[in-house]
């Protein structure tokens, strides 16, 4: 969570392009079904959380995350960066290729590691739920080798603002 | 390691994702359609090419932050 609102607080831009209609600061409440490495039909763990971003640049976004996995108890933490490898101006869908310094209260079954991460995140319903996202990530810890599967659910928390 | 490292060590990552959403194409035939095109795309991120090209345009866009023009968009695979 320290991590979390390190980035927050780091994220406050220091001039906008006058005619960009995103907010450089988001902040998502979230929802994950997580598999450690094997690919069995239900998630190994399901955690509650949020994550957060600051977008800098056309490609490149700060990114950062603090979940509680219930069926292992785990608080982890995530910082890092993130590098959109799609259209830029699609806010429907994206894929993202990045690294985060994972942190985490259970070594044993989250490492504290870098890890890589290609992140896809979908819009399914940008007129009727435009806060709603979609998403899976998976990771790769340098140090473990131990690959993370997730699949996410996001909802935009509304101080941010909302571009459509 | 340099950010083109980072890009490519994050292709590794891409297998679990890529296996992922065969697996929802399998288990939810209404969804393979989807499934399927968000493969193909995620394909075409992870090639070499597409990684150099990435590489290219973030050299420019780290000189205009560290000049601080900030230039915001929404990505949805940000808040992942």
């Amino acid at each position: 969570m320290k991590t979390l609102l390190l980035l927050i607080a780091l994220a406050t831009p220091a001039h906008a392009a006058p005619d960009s209609t995103a907010h450089a600061l988001a902040i998502f409440a979230g929802l994950n079904g997580l598999w450690y490495n094997t690919p069995t039909p239900l998630p190994s763990d399901f955690e509650a959380g949020g994550t957060a971003r600051a977008s800098l640049s056309p490609h490149l976004s700060l990114v950062g995350s603090s979940f509680y996995g219930f069926s292992h108890p785990c608080l982890r933490g995530s910082a890092g960066v993130r590098v959109t490898a799609t259209d830029v101006d699609n806010p429907d869908f994206a894929i993202g290729l990045g690294i985060q310094y994972q942190v985490s209260s259970n070594h044993a079954l989250r490492p504290q590691e870098w890890a890589p991460d290609v992140s896809l995140g979908w819009r399914p319903w940008p007129q009727k739920a435009p806060k709603v996202i979609l998403g899976a990530q998976g990771a790769y810890g340098l140090d473990s080798q131990q690959a993370y599967l997730t699949a996410a659910l996001r909802y935009r928390l509304d101080f941010t603002g909302v571009t459509r | 390691m340099t950010l083109i490292h980072v890009l490519m060590a994050a292709g590794i990552a891409g297998d679990e994702l890529l296996a992922f959403l065969r697996r929802v194409g399998d288990a939810l035939p209404d969804l393979k359609p989807t499934a399927d095109d968000f493969s193909a795309r995620l394909h075409a991120v992870l090639s070499e090419e597409s990684i150099a090209k990435l590489g290219e345009t973030l050299k420019v866009e780290l000189g205009d932050i560290l000049r601080g023009r900030i230039d915001p968009r929404e990505h949805p695979s940000d808040g992942i």
